[in-house]
């Protein structure tokens, strides 16, 4: 059993200090490869419900079609990337921490908690889409079977709901 | 408002050119719209609007709630442009927002 005072808290230095147990850790950064084929599908050619959530239309008037093309044509790839850029820094962040007895420890900057923020963000948008989650949808997971991989997905999407809203808590 | 010098280029000139024969409008304002939906956290919503818009925590709080409660809410107006962009950020966010022409 690993022993933590703390998933997220701010130092004197206004830092936000992090200590994830070794499985947080490991799903966190498997993140960047989940989404990653998400992020890079070309966006007009799929029907997939996630692509379609993380890249919604811009304009609510569908004769707007030009419009709209034009401004996905300029605005797409720069929204992949920079969710890209991310989820790449907080594996990176992971990857250069500091290991404790069955944890992981670091601290992170305004830059790294928005980076993280939109990381996890976007993580529960895609496994939120993909389990298409409900806003008065029952989060019980008891007498849910845990070898049912959708348990395990369920335990996820609220792991990385409780994560996020605690930092954002803790930088509130 | 602000007009860009490009859209003021393309805009149409005479008076007698029916107005709903073309797409630009530039004195007609746009607005953004954020609509609800069931996975982004209440407190990223008002964390976003903050940070985005320099908005009040109350101001964004009371935003939040209308998207949660009303289903939507206007957060932002102004051209054609500047819809554009905040559209973008709100979407950089994962914030499912849409900007239409102010009725």
């Amino acid at each position: 059993v690993t022993l933590r005072r703390y998933l997220f808290r701010r130092n004197r230095r206004g830092k936000v200090e992090v200590c994830l147990t070794d499985d947080e850790a490991a799903l966190l950064l498997s993140l960047r490869g989940e989404l990653e084929p998400v992020l890079n599908a070309p966006p007009a050619a799929t029907d997939d419900p996630v692509v379609r959530r993380l890249f919604p239309v811009a304009y609510a008037d569908p004769t707007e079609e030009d419009a709209e093309a034009d401004w996905q044509r300029l605005m797409h790839d720069d929204l992949a990337r920079q969710r890209l850029a991310a989820l790449t820094d907080v594996a990176q962040t992971i990857a250069a921490a500091r290991r404790g007895k069955g944890t992981v420890e670091f601290e992170l900057g305004d830059d790294g908690v928005a980076a993280w923020l939109s990381a996890l963000n976007d993580a529960r948008l895609a496994l939120g889409t993909r389990l298409d989650v409900t806003e008065d949808m029952d989060y019980d997971l008891e007498g849910r079977d845990p070898d049912d991989p959708l348990t395990q997905a369920y335990a996820v999407y609220l792991w990385l709901g409780w994560a996020q809203e605690l930092l954002l808590e803790t930088i509130a | 408002m602000a007009v860009g010098a490009m859209r003021l280029a393309t805009a149409p000139a005479p008076v007698d050119t029916p107005t709903d024969e073309t797409d630009v409008r530039p004195d007609v304002p746009w607005i953004v719209i954020v609509w609800n939906d069931p996975i982004n956290l209440m407190s990223y919503v008002v964390y976003v609007f903050q940070k985005l818009f320099g908005y009040s925590r109350e101001k964004a709080t009371k935003l939040m709630l209308d998207v949660h409660h009303l289903g939507k809410a206007v957060v932002s107006e102004g051209a054609r442009e500047k819809a554009e962009v905040d559209v973008y950020r709100l979407h950089a966010c994962g914030l499912w927002a849409t900007m239409q022409r102010a009725t």
